[in-house]
């Protein structure tokens, strides 16, 4: 890792914490809108091995950092813990998998204090390590390897601390498998069922891409992933309200959202969903971290930069049923159409996916 | 309703004799007794000449929810040993365990029965004994009912014949997603009207 004179990340001013359920008092900044990552260069969307090395990006930007902490953290956090009191099964890693806990500990703690040195410090020596989040008011000493000095495993005490959803996967006769994650703002599929599933089959559900080769190309891109070159990639769905727990588990509780949206209410109900992905050889293990970093932006909120409003009217417009539906939201899609073609005049836009 | 040709969904095939097994242990619920009667015979047989010898093949049997073909797979034993037959899976995958678990190295396991019983036979030799899957040979008899998981309540209903269908657990209509977990041995089921409470459509057979 190089050494900057500067920072090249967002020193955020944290909020208080807002809610992703019941009242939903979540909302972006104007500074958070202008570093969404909004995930369109083009006016339209197809799937695509969307894969680059993630190795820092524009001052400030989402993708500066290793791990992106931004004005969302202690509520990210705080919706995490809520998460994991009624469901504790969503932060499961199969026995196996204990070096690349550490691993990823080691990771987080490293990427976090070097990006964030005003709120995170980590002080090590030798074996016995020394852990400080002043975001949270946490400040542990623990010995590395052993699980027994920490006040849970190793994967789970440190993901309670990021934003974020976080997979790992282990890499055996040239596939990955899932072999553990904490998963408390995943976009509708569930760890608990998909725990110990090999690459294609957690990818199942998905439609086209099988037969587009697409996972073909990702697995074998994935497997050679190596140790220091992280890569990222952008997902993107839309939820209504903003709620992170878009969970299957709790889709009995969630799903009748998706009809309460109105041509009155769409703007501030229709949330897109980006997630910024990044993928990480871990280095004793072999195994790979899957990070999914998940953020939520309302119609009103995109449509105050007037490109992107432009761009995210295009792209939905033309977006092939079948990918709707698997992403959830044909039925309300005409509903966003329409409004957003308000704001839409036809101008030509830059290929890129920055604000102007 | 489901999507088509999801990738986790599992294929079965008929079993054949696998001649790179050193011992050949059956296991078999209701209507799978005929696979194994002819695998046992394909195995009698041999391949190339070459044919277990009577005391390194095992068979597991339980009627489960019938028919009960005990006898003629009794009958049809007379180069083989007999049959182990049990009153129903929990006994039969017990025994099943504790024989694997002696047993050395070179098994192979032929599972005949409804999916419910594969994988519960499977969870007991893979993760019970340690056996790989790639030693497994599974085929599926009788109806075309699945094991289902609620996702909601984690309630598994072992036959269910149908997407729509009500859940045992907590009474929500779900669909039957094609997503499988090889893990579990279950298939995900789903609320089906949770954006239009109320709104079931009607149940269809499900078709394999």
């Amino acid at each position: 890792m190089t050494m900057q004179a500067e920072s090249t990340v967002a020193e955020p001013r944290v909020k208080p914490v807002e809610t992703f359920r019941d009242d939903f008092t979540y909302s972006n900044s104007p500074e958070a809108i202008r570093r969404f990552p909004f995930p369109f260069p083009e006016d339209s969307y197809m799937y695509s091995v969307n894969i680059e090395p993630h190795n820092g990006g524009p001052p400030g930007s989402a993708y500066a950092p290793a791990f992106d902490i931004d004005e969302h953290y202690l509520s990210e956090i705080e919706e995490r813990r809520k998460v994991l009191e009624e469901d504790p099964s969503r932060c499961t890693v199969l026995p196996h998998m204990m070096t690349a806990q550490w691993d990823t500990l080691e990771l987080l703690m490293e990427s976090l204090s070097t990006d964030y040195p005003q709120h995170f410090s980590l002080t090590r020596e030798g074996d016995r390590w020394t852990w400080e989040n002043r975001l949270l008011g946490i400040h542990d000493t623990f010995t590395f390897g052993d699980p027994e000095t920490l006040p849970m495993e190793p994967f789970e005490y440190i993901t309670r601390q990021v934003q974020g959803d976080f997979t790992l996967h282990d890499q055996r006769d040239d596939m990955l498998y899932m072999d553990g994650g904490m998963l408390t703002c995943q976009a509708d599929w569930s760890l608990q069922f998909d725990l110990g599933m090999n690459f294609y089959e957690w990818h199942g559900p998905v439609p086209r891409a099988h037969e587009m080769g697409v996972f073909d190309r990702a697995l074998k891109y994935l497997l050679n992933l190596q140790v220091g070159h992280p890569v990222r990639r952008l997902n993107w769905t839309m939820t209504v309200n903003p709620r992170m727990d878009t969970s299957p588990e709790n889709y009995h509780k969630w799903g009748i959202d998706r009809a309460t949206v109105t041509p009155e209410n769409v703007g501030d109900k229709a949330h897109l969903r980006v997630e910024l992905q990044a993928l990480y050889r871990l280095p004793r293990s072999n195994a790979v971290l899957f990070s999914i970093r998940c953020y939520l932006i309302s119609v009103n909120e995109l449509a105050t930069i007037p490109k992107w409003a432009k761009r995210f009217h295009r792209v939905l417009k033309t977006l092939p049923d079948d990918l709707a539906d698997y992403k959830g939201f044909i039925d309300y899609r005409p509903i966003v159409v329409e409004y957003l073609s308000q704001f839409d005049d036809g101008e030509e836009l830059a290929y890129g996916a920055a604000p102007e | 309703m489901s999507i088509p040709g999801i990738k986790s969904k599992p294929v079965y095939t008929g079993l054949t004799p696998d001649p790179g097994g050193c011992q050949h242990v059956l296991a078999g619920e209701g209507p799978g007794a005929e696979a194994l009667l002819r695998l046992r015979r394909e195995l009698a047989e041999g391949n190339d000449g070459m044919a277990p010898e009577a005391s390194a093949v095992a068979l597991f049997y339980t009627a489960g929810a019938g028919p009960d073909q005990g006898e003629e797979l009794a009958e049809g034993g007379r180069d083989f040993p007999q049959p182990w037959r049990f009153p129903d899976t929990e006994g039969l995958c017990s025994a099943l365990g504790d024989y694997l678990a002696d047993s050395g190295m070179g098994v192979r396991l032929y599972v005949a029965g409804s999916e419910a019983f594969l994988w519960r036979v499977v969870a007991t030799a893979r993760d019970g004994v340690g056996i790989s899957e790639a030693a497994i040979q599974m085929e599926r008899c009788g109806p075309p009912a699945r094991p289902v998981c609620c996702i909601h309540c984690k309630t598994t209903d072992p036959a269910v014949s149908t997407t729509v269908y009500q859940c045992p657990g907590c009474g929500l209509n779900l669909f039957v997603r094609d997503h499988f977990s090889r893990r579990l041995g279950v298939y995900q089921g789903v609320c089906v009207d949770a954006e239009a409470p109320g709104d079931v459509p009607e149940p269809e057979e499900l078709d394999s």
